[in-house]
């Protein structure tokens, strides 16, 4: 279970906070973490984050990459690739380098696209 | 200097020839020492912390997983001492974590003396090396200082884990999970499990049963935090963490 696992153990979120939990305070992670419950106040990672769809997330986000199929009431600021699911629902502003939005996903806010090197934002209003 | 302390069940008779095998063996090693054998009429802790006054440098805790626990607690706080195990009956993970075979050929990894300093695990005055388990219903946990998790659902249990996959680095694992579902087969494959890496978690509610290592039960409020490198144990070759 231990050093023999190891090597499935490494791509395992660090984090789960699962749909029969509820997290109220700041929670600063630094690896992958896997949202199925309710998060109520700040969620930073420096890894991936995904939300899943059943998800209710009070609060700022901050993370490198993040998927999300559930809901955030809250500003969405992730460094990399933003992707959101068709039933996402983003009630917040949005910034980050590179996003993709399936069909039916909603958000209420603006998104603001940073460039690579970080010398200029581009503000796109959505 | 080797001290060796022997389980209480190691009186019954059917244990008369693995205790002779071993005492051979460890003469044959160079690896004899005091031995105390404990009985239902002689207390574990202050027999040894008598043995403690002597010039001993290697307790071994012969026998099961409740021994070694009883044995961490008392020499947890000692400075130079170092645990070995010689796993003899039933419930040996502990062994079994810390790369050490059964019985017999316990004597050769006692003899090998691979020594690594491990982490532990603290609740309020007690020491635990494997993990600490409570219903998790309607109770205040805050972790790190820094957030509180609630339960939404129903017959959940709080399991903190010192024995984890990634056993050398300094936290705890605090998985939640339903009552009928085992931790660690059922590992992150139902939506109804949470973790968190912990290195601190307060619990402040009155009353609540946590279970120590399978043994010890205690009532909260509890403080909770991982202690790193605690304590010295001889380990086997075969252990499930770090790399030799």
């Amino acid at each position: 279970m231990f050093q023999k696992n190891r090597e499935n153990n490494e791509n395992q979120p660090e984090t789960i906070i699962g749909k029969s939990v509820k997290v109220e305070g700041d929670f600063i992670g630094q690896g992958d973490v896997v949202v199925e419950g309710v998060v109520n106040g700040k969620l930073i990672t420096d890894k991936s984050l995904v939300v899943g769809q059943e998800a209710k997330i009070m609060a700022d986000v901050k993370a490198e990459s993040a998927v999300i199929a559930g809901e955030i009431l809250g500003n969405v600021k992730v460094a990399k690739q933003l992707e959101l699911k068709s039933t996402s629902k983003i009630n917040g502003d949005i910034e980050t380098q590179l996003i993709s939005v399936e069909t039916g996903a909603i958000i209420n806010g603006k998104c603001c696209m940073i460039r690579k090197n970080n010398s200029a934002k581009e503000v796109r209003e959505v | 200097m080797y001290c060796y302390i022997y389980d209480t069940f190691l009186k019954e008779k059917k244990f008369n020839r693995t205790k002779i095998n071993i005492e051979n063996r460890l003469t044959d090693l160079g690896l004899n020492g005091k031995i105390i054998q404990l009985t239902i009429l002689n207390n574990a802790t202050e027999l040894l912390k008598e043995a403690l006054h002597e010039d001993i440098k290697t307790i071994v805790a012969v026998g099961d997983d409740q021994l070694a626990t009883k044995i961490i607690n008392v020499i947890a706080d000692q400075r130079n001492l170092t645990l070995g195990i010689i796993p003899v009956g039933e419930n040996q993970k502990i062994g079994d974590i810390l790369g050490i075979p059964k019985g017999l050929a316990a004597c050769e990894t006692l003899s090998s003396r691979i020594v690594k300093t491990i982490n532990l695990g603290k609740i309020n005055e007690d020491y635990f090396l494997n993990h600490l388990v409570l219903p998790f219903n309607n109770i205040d946990i805050n972790f790190d200082e820094k957030f509180c998790v609630k339960s939404a659902g129903e017959n959940q249990i709080l399991e903190i884990s010192n024995l984890h996959h990634d056993f050398e680095k300094p936290f705890l694992e605090a998985a939640i999970h339903e009552e009928s579902s085992k931790y660690f087969f059922d590992l992150f494959s139902k939506s109804q499990f949470s973790l968190f890496k912990i290195k601190k978690a307060v619990i402040s509610s009155h009353s609540i049963p946590v279970t120590i290592d399978d043994q010890k039960v205690i009532k909260t409020p509890a403080l909770i935090e991982v202690v790193p490198k605690k304590l010295n144990v001889i380990v086997g070759k075969n252990r499930k963490f770090g790399d030799d």
